[in-house]
């Protein structure tokens, strides 16, 4: 298991039903329950900005939405989607209040960068409640 | 079945729509009466007009096919639901509507789904709390509505349509010395103004 730098970043995708004008829809970063087995999901997928190796957020989204696109989550090229930023720091002293979580890299075939906010099953709302808390900006999808 | 009670009164071309629509009223004949000139049979046509020009005259009728099996799409339930919020004729309402109807357009292009209990739920609550203010409306990856009240930096109150017997209410109250209380309760949405009162949470 290779936890991210605390120093380093992740990127959450926000749909546009997520965000009411500067609202973020904490739910974004709660951990999904599966209706048939009501088992809730081991992590909250999320992206490793440093990976990219590029010197700003603004070059790592467009390369983020080709990998979406490979993996079959297309954003549609008018979407008004956002991607939100967080410190892996910062995000895990915020659910820290209830909760100690990892961040773990979780690679995946077309997806090096794909990594997991793991450990808030018991306190999913309040976590995403806070991890909310800290995003630190908003990049659009598609600018 | 479809419920959808909206009524108008019946245009010109009334008798046409009601028969496409199942509407299976008694038919008149006319050619035997037109041939017959006796008194009884004059007598029975004139009748028969009477109740037939009685029947044209403009009603109430649905203008939706109301005996159908099929259960409402989620697209007829927004509309139903932005409707309803419309002819509430109040300001708030028309941007709740206006709101809703963003959601939906924006649900649409990201292939995602609304839960359609969850709209109902979202309606009867607002069309019974006019009291209430106009809140941040967002959709949470479950497909439930979400509406929240922002009063200032870690003090809000929200609540999840969850479209199941109990709602979710999530708060965050300041308390003493800048500490804050962060709450989840799922609760009947019958009971959240008085749950809400007991934590000091405003849907103002």
């Amino acid at each position: 298991m290779t936890y991210l730098d605390p120093s380093h970043h992740i990127l959450r995708h926000v749909g546009e039903s997520k965000i009411d004008g500067d609202f973020i829809e904490p739910t974004v970063f709660r951990l999904k329950k599966d209706a048939n087995t009501g088992q809730v999901e081991e992590g909250l997928s999320v992206n490793w900005v440093e990976y990219f190796r590029k010197s700003t957020v603004e070059e790592v989204v467009p390369e983020l939405c080709e990998v979406f696109d490979k993996k079959g989550r297309k954003i549609a090229p008018k979407s008004k989607s956002q991607f939100a930023l967080l410190n892996v720091a910062d995000a895990k002293a915020a659910a820290m209040r209830h909760c100690p979580v990892d961040i773990i890299r979780d690679p995946e075939l077309n997806d090096p960068s794909h990594s997991l906010i793991t450990g808030y099953q018991a306190y999913n709302d309040l976590v995403a409640e806070e991890l909310a808390k800290v995003v630190m900006r908003l990049y659009p999808a598609r600018p | 079945m479809g419920t959808t009670m909206t009524y108008t009164t019946a245009p010109a071309w009334y008798p046409e729509r009601a028969s496409n629509s199942g509407y299976t009223g008694k038919a008149f004949s006319q050619s035997p009466l037109d041939t017959d000139k006796s008194g009884l049979y004059s007598a029975i046509r004139k009748r028969i007009l009477t109740a037939s020009a009685k029947e044209a005259k403009p009603r109430l009728y649905f203008v939706f096919p109301v005996f159908s099996a099929e259960p409402p799409t989620i697209s007829e339930h927004i509309f139903a639901t932005i409707k309803a919020l419309y002819l509430s004729n109040t300001f708030r309402n028309r941007r709740i509507a206006q709101r809703l109807k963003t959601l939906y357009r924006d649900a649409l292009a990201d292939n995602e789904d609304i839960v359609s209990e969850s709209i109902d739920q979202f309606r009867d609550f607002f069309l019974a709390n006019p009291g209430t203010s106009l809140p941040k409306i967002t959709l949470t990856p479950d497909g439930t509505l979400r509406v929240r009240w922002i009063h200032g930096p870690n003090h809000f109150v929200a609540i999840e349509f969850t479209g199941e017997p109990l709602v979710k209410l999530v708060a965050e109250i300041p308390g003493e010395k800048g500490a804050t209380e962060l709450y989840v309760i799922n609760y009947s949405v019958q009971d959240i103004f008085s749950v809400a009162q007991s934590i000091d949470a405003s849907f103002e």
